[in-house]
């Protein structure tokens, strides 16, 4: 397929990603808020989108949704994302279906709807993370029913899963920078709990480890369990797995760099073991990062023809 | 018919056509239709309206402008009452359209390689020369089959007497199709049951007919030649169209960036290295498809690709250059080229056209001007044009000067009273004015022609500018038998 389709497809796919973990996030860190946990600080999420700048004066929890959901001055605001989706889904459109691009479409008037926007303050914003939520899952529904599994569907699921990946990756960082990759304080175990929930884990954390709550157990979770879709061993064989799917429709130089930065990527996840060691498990979370955006950049260059 | 409400409420324009109503009743290959249409109240009509809006905009059949970078979707406006021609009206203008389809295509030729019809005075040299879209780049380069123009649009209107008129011929990216595809989707859920009751004659043949015509314009010897359609992009209000093409007919959408010339020959840069490139159906003007030749600032073309032209190597739908024969001063001309070409006589007549830059047609023309519609000779889409009896006199005075100054940019008609057709409007159904857009795509296996093509209607009251861009909507255009 064309390159620049190809990137589009891959762009698209990252957009829905990322929309879809930092909903689920942030409805999550809303909720915690409401039970009125201490570590909700909204002036921290605040500067998180908004590229570590802090704001100007002290922001509601609603001034900070408004500025994260629906603000199209916020480079990195849930609106941007969607409308980046679809664009970049409009210059794919005759390599996506056409429910596809629909099911866009609709998302983008969805999050442009006024009377979902005034939610934010008059109404309950819980229920606008419900609908945008349910929304992604729409569009995973589509994906998986109408797309053809040719090229198209398998740079869509690298892209997924590369973005998976560098959300959950930044998202347990944060986590264990929160609260020094421990369990001691009740708070911590709150804290920790809340962080199981935000990327779909605790239901999954309970069935293995009912009853306590330990910060290894879930980092060892988040990187190796492998019937966890959101863990990185299992983001690095779904990726690994949709890049195999390309060898066929790939220059053989291009298909081995893609083949060669996925298996360092995993190479590094699998005989790495940090232990309890903070400071080593953030080191070996930024060194798989820094793997994964390795793998980014032989796409680019191998794929979609954008030099460095 | 006459206790029929909407029926009784329609009152139709003086000296103006209807397509429906004649006297006090319904033209017969309306009856069935509007038998149905009265069973239908207005809250119900209402609520149709309401959903082909809604499903014009979930399906994204809308045309884009951009502003701040956010693409603001614009709902074609469309309305639902179809328009409805007689299946032996068809025939006639299907007849027409191919006789100066014809003609038309060996003019092309003739104009870029002997040259006889300039040569035996049929048509003055000086006006072919002076047309802006007649390039001399085109000067003896073959062209596959000798088709000029693969892809066409036809405009035709209805006087006052119901006879059909060419208001222009559109020869070089004439778009339109896709509404046309898509309105018959809307009024199949607007009105089930009904097309197949009226035996309306299908469009959906369009997208394959196309397609067998691309592929056989591919000159290697491959079971299958790479065929392309070359769109501007996502800032072109097309697109819609562009995307929609491209997916009915199973090839890739390329934008110029796509494609590279290598050694004469176009490839397309893909996720596996370059692949040739045998047909290209481009949705890009001539002056931007090529920066080495044309447009130096062109970032829509792909630098080289007239040379891989010119050799052969890629075939270009529709031709290069043929923006000589769709020139406003030249469609005048059309009916000489038929007889002369053809040795027939023409089926569908011309519009009377006054030619600026003949002095006794200039003079006549400024002495009426309040009675004419002056139209640029290069311009489209309803812009750089004059409706004498509406302009105010400013306007008239600044054509008048325009004209003298440039006499070879303009034409002049007389005011045609486009015929009017229902439209449902307000909950009520009101008449307004209408052209009709019927495609036709000439291929090496002959002239096909898509029944109906796509009505364009003037919605605002008055109007007679049946263009998108100047408020224009587009209706359903049914043939029945």
């Amino acid at each position: 397929m064309l390159s620049r389709v190809a990137e589009n497809i891959f762009w698209m796919s990252r957009y829905m990603e990322r929309t879809n973990v930092q909903l689920r996030i942030l409805r999550t860190y809303y909720i915690a808020s409401q039970d009125g946990v201490p570590f909700v600080k909204w002036d921290d999420v605040f500067s998180y989108y908004n590229h570590g700048k802090a704001p100007e004066k002290t922001m509601s929890a609603n001034e900070v949704l408004q500025f994260i959901l629906f603000d199209k001055e916020n480079d990195s605001s849930v609106v941007n994302n969607i409308f980046r989706a679809r664009e970049n889904a409009r210059s794919a459109q005759d390599h996506i279906t056409k429910e596809l691009w629909q099911c866009l479409n609709d998302y983008y008037h969805l999050i442009r709807d006024s009377g979902l926007q005034k939610q934010v303050f008059k109404g309950d914003p819980v229920t606008i993370f419900d609908q945008l939520i349910k929304q992604c899952m729409l569009y995973y529904g589509v994906v998986d029913i109408s797309m053809f599994r040719s090229e198209g569907f398998n740079f869509l699921n690298i892209g997924k899963f590369i973005e998976r990946l560098l959300q959950c990756i930044t998202a347990l960082k944060m986590q264990i920078s929160r609260t020094n990759g421990l369990t001691i304080e009740s708070l911590d175990i709150v804290s920790w709990r809340y962080f199981l929930v935000s990327i779909s884990g605790y239901e999954y954390y309970l069935k293995a480890n009912s009853g306590s709550v330990k910060a290894d157990l879930i980092f060892k979770q988040v990187l190796y369990e492998m019937d966890f879709p959101h863990s990185i061993a299992y983001g690095l064989h779904q990726l690994n797995r949709y890049a195999q799917r390309l060898k066929q429709d790939s220059l053989e130089e291009s298909f081995a760099k893609i083949e060669f930065a996925i298996g360092k990527a995993s190479a590094i996840l699998k005989y790495n073991n940090p232990g309890a060691d903070i400071e080593a498990q953030l080191a070996l979370l930024n060194t798989v990062e820094d793997n994964i955006m390795e793998i980014v950049q032989a796409l680019n260059q191998y794929y979609f023809g954008i030099s460095n | 018919m006459e206790n029929i409400e909407y029926f009784r409420q329609y009152q139709t324009i003086n000296g103006v056509f209807d397509e429906m109503k004649v006297a006090e009743d319904v033209r017969k290959h309306y009856d069935s239709f509007m038998s149905a249409f009265q069973n239908i109240n207005a809250s119900e009509m209402t609520l149709k309206d309401e959903l082909a809006k809604k499903l014009f905009l979930t399906q994204g059949i809308t045309f884009t402008v951009y502003s701040s970078g956010e693409g603001i979707e614009k709902i074609f406006p469309f309305d639902i009452y179809p328009r409805i021609i007689q299946a032996t009206e068809w025939d006639f203008i299907e007849r027409g359209i191919k006789q100066r389809l014809k003609a038309l295509n060996i003019f092309l030729k003739d104009v870029y390689h002997q040259q006889f019809i300039i040569k035996d005075g049929i048509i003055p040299a000086a006006l072919i020369y002076s047309s802006p879209n007649y390039l001399r780049e085109m000067m003896n380069v073959d062209v596959p089959f000798d088709i000029y123009t693969h892809i066409s649009g036809i405009d035709l209107i209805r006087d006052h007497d119901g006879s059909y008129y060419v208001l222009e011929d559109n020869l070089r990216t004439p778009s339109g199709v896709s509404y046309m595809l898509e309105n018959r989707n809307i009024s199949y859920r607007l009105f089930p049951n009904l097309i197949p009751e009226n035996k309306v004659r299908p469009v959906s043949d369009y997208p394959d007919l196309l397609m067998k015509n691309l592929l056989g314009l591919g000159n290697r010897h491959t079971s299958r030649p790479t065929v392309v359609l070359l769109t501007p992009g996502i800032y072109n209000s097309a697109y819609f169209e562009h995307t929609t093409l491209a997916r009915l007919m199973g090839i890739e959408l390329v934008e110029g960036r796509d494609l590279v010339v290598d050694n004469h020959k176009v490839y397309m840069r893909t996720t596996k290295g370059l692949k040739k490139v045998d047909v290209i159906y481009r949705r890009v003007d001539d002056e931007f498809l090529d920066p080495l030749i044309f447009r130096p600032d062109s970032m829509l073309g792909v630098p080289g690709i007239y040379h891989a032209y010119r050799k052969g190597n890629v075939a270009i739908v529709n031709a290069m250059g043929n923006g000589v024969a769709d020139d406003k001063a030249i469609y005048a001309y059309v009916p000489d080229m038929i007889k002369y070409y053809l040795n027939e006589e023409p089926i569908l007549k011309n519009v009377p056209t006054y030619r600026m830059e003949n002095v006794d047609e200039r003079e006549y023309t400024l002495k009426n001007l309040n009675n004419m519609v002056v139209k640029r000779t290069n311009e489209s889409g309803g812009y750089g044009m004059l409706i004498g009896n509406i302009a105010s006199d400013q306007e008239l005075k600044e054509f008048s000067e325009e004209i003298v100054k440039s006499p070879r940019q303009f034409i002049a008609q007389p005011i045609i009273s486009l015929s009017s057709a229902p439209c449902y409007i307000d909950g009520k159904l009101q008449p307004r004015r209408v052209d009709l857009r019927p495609f036709a795509l000439s291929g090496p296996d002959g002239i096909d022609i898509v029944p109906g093509g796509l009505t364009r209607v003037a919605l605002k009251e008055g109007s007679i500018v049946v263009n998108s861009s100047q408020g224009g909507g587009s209706k359903d255009t049914w043939v029945v038998d």
